[in-house]
């Protein structure tokens, strides 16, 4: 176990290095210069000495290699630059808008799996009944339904017609509860599916069938073998979704005009601020590699048979 | 595989004639599974017709995308507008069905550079293995530590907004899952006898790759193409709600949804007609897509 921990690790860099990387040269792609950018920002306009020393003080008179390191230093320091827009900087700007999109997608994973998990558990023991088909239906509608309009269906329902929660903003519970179902809803629909699959699974091994045998009520069977199956995929999922948690709250975060890094995001792009965009996307690249990293750790300790490939 | 082999499977699973034909013979057990799924074959139809009404649009629409009626602003669905109209009076259906062409061309688009690229670093990476390799699947490992919207966005804000700049934005975000089942694929195919065979009777690399091994990831990439639209339809709409995609007045599914968010209290139809479009479209391709999978593969179910 000791060896899988320290070449899993060693796999992370390499990925790290990469995204570094991409997250440097996608600075660096953006059409035109960047000094011109921030000099239209400015209503006099720059003279070129003034944007000659702009170019100095942002370092981009170096070698892109030399470029690429500072970047690298800075972003180990954690310091990302400063939004030329609001002139923050880039860490404090997402680190203030963090724990709102972590609350919300706490609140939508913890929806997904609660929900998810119940209806492919109850789809795979109650197979082929209405009790399975309609928890498909509802999976099939996840996977099918935009996040986007999902958010605003509830708001019309909930908000506008039955006026339980109100439209925008509010505090507490009430104003997460519309989000997280809206952000949650695709992942619980995944859940559903995996669950379902690999309960049914476990219902054909034989060493179900012996629990039945040597007269196991159906209830410890559950309890003690279908739920332990149940749980393999959700712990999986939760790695892999938290990326798509993330992507999706950019969108619900706008539907529901909710603070957050995803609003930010958008906005950023909008402004054509790069430097907050550069700082939220290797922020958001960190927190999935590191919560990818620590699940596959955590299977080595759940399944000690998992060893690398 | 010695001539006896071969004369010992026909002997299992029917007259020799059906040895020769085992690939037609497989596509009929495939229509035939699939054919029986009826949902399936449900979610074809409605895609299809999708599709064509979008095609069609010109004819079917009852008027232009952008035609303006002053005297039915905001009018609630009815004889004369069976979706309703917008605040500038414009007939959501018409918007709709013209919607369909630039959603849809979005995820076909997307769906065709994911795919090509996807597929041909996945062939190359499966076939000459080595450093090659290595290189190719280590960026792909880049590119998936970034969320795919994350790294659809990140694409969006270099090119700038636009549908080329989401066509393109979606479909390379999309690029590391064709590579990862293609290199898969390739490398199952690799290791069987007609391909040694190809190389024995000196076959181009070319030749092998595109005549033995490609029809070999056919199934699990057409499988990938069709939740990979679904999921590239949704992206995309996603990217014009959020203003970085197609911009108003042109018609499009999620630029019309983020436009009906201010009426959602007077005229919530701007909101409920292009939402249902989406949905009715990557329902039908999911539905379809799992059918696919199921009729490919039948131990998957």
């Amino acid at each position: 176990m000791g060896a899988y921990i320290v070449r899993r690790l060693g796999a992370t860099v390499p990925v790290l290095f990469g995204v570094s990387v991409l997250v440097f040269a996608m600075l660096h792609a953006v059409p035109g210069d960047l000094v011109s950018l921030i000099a239209l920002r400015s209503f006099a306009g720059l003279t070129p000495a003034q944007e000659n020393r702009i170019r100095h003080q942002l370092g981009l008179d170096r070698p892109l290699v030399v470029q690429y390191g500072q970047f690298v230093a800075g972003a180990l320091r954690g310091d990302l630059g400063r939004s030329y827009y609001t002139n923050q900087r880039v860490t404090s700007a997402v680190l203030e808008q963090l724990p709102a999109t972590l609350e919300l997608a706490g609140a939508g994973l913890t929806f997904a799996v609660v929900i998810g998990g119940a209806l492919g558990l109850v789809a795979a023991l109650r197979r082929d009944t209405w009790m399975d088909s309609a928890a498909m239906v509802f999976s099939l509608g996840g996977l099918s339904i935009p996040m986007f309009w999902s958010g605003l269906m509830l708001i019309y329902l909930f908000a506008v017609r039955l006026r339980w929660v109100p439209v925008v903003g509010g505090t507490g519970w009430a104003a997460l509860v519309l989000p997280a179902l809206a952000l949650g809803y695709d992942a619980a629909a995944f859940i559903a599916r995996m669950v379902r699959s690999s309960v049914l699974e476990v219902l054909r091994q034989e060493y179900v069938r012996i629990a039945y045998a040597k007269g196991l009520s159906p209830r410890a069977v559950t309890m003690r073998h279908v739920l332990k199956a149940a749980m393999i995929p959700i712990v999986t999922l939760v790695g892999l979704h938290a990326g798509r948690l993330l992507g999706g709250a950019v969108v619900v975060e706008t539907v529901f005009a909710r603070q957050g890094i995803g609003r930010l995001a958008v906005e950023a792009i909008l402004y054509k601020d790069y430097f907050l965009v550069q700082g939220i996307v290797l922020l958001a690249a960190l927190i999935y590699v590191l919560l990818n990293l620590s699940i596959d750790l955590s299977y080595a300790w759940l399944d000690p048979r998992i060893h690398y490939q | 595989m010695t001539p006896q082999m071969v004369q010992g499977d026909a002997v299992l699973i029917g007259p020799p004639h059906a040895a020769r034909g085992l690939a037609p013979n497989r596509a009929r057990l495939f229509a035939l599974r699939f054919m029986r799924n009826r949902s399936a074959v449900v979610g074809g139809i409605i895609f299809a017709m999708v599709g064509l009404t979008a095609i069609l649009a010109p004819t079917l629409a009852p008027t232009a995308p952008d035609a303006q009626d002053f005297s039915a602003m905001l009018a609630p669905p009815g004889a004369s507008h069976p979706f309703g109209t917008d605040e500038q009076g414009r007939d959501l259906l018409s918007r709709v069905i013209y919607g369909g062409r630039i959603s849809l061309r979005i995820g076909v688009i997307a769906v065709c550079i994911a795919a090509g690229a996807g597929v041909l670093l996945g062939l190359i990476a499966g076939y000459y293995a080595g450093w090659v390799d290595s290189l190719i699947m280590r960026w792909m490992d880049v590119m998936l530590a970034f969320p795919s919207m994350l790294l659809a966005l990140a694409v969006v804000s270099m090119l700038g907004s636009g549908i080329t700049p989401v066509m393109i934005a979606v479909g390379v975000s999309s690029i590391p899952q064709f590579t990862r089942v293609a290199r898969g694929s390739v490398l199952t195919a690799k290791e069987t006898d007609y391909v040694a065979a190809a190389h024995v009777v000196g076959c181009s690399t070319a030749r092998i790759l595109g005549r033995h091994i490609l029809p070999n990831i056919f199934a699990p990439i057409m499988v990938l193409i069709t939740t990979g639209m679904a999921a590239a339809i949704i992206t995309g709409a996603a990217l014009s709600f959020l203003g970085l995609g197609a911009q108003p007045p042109t018609a499009e599914w999620g630029n019309m949804l983020s436009n009906g968010r201010v009426y959602l209290e007077n005229a919530p139809w701007i909101t409920v007609f292009p939402g249902l479009a989406i949905m009715t479209s990557v329902m039908a391709i999911n539905l379809f897509g799992d059918g696919l999978r199921d009729a490919l593969d039948p131990q998957l179910k």
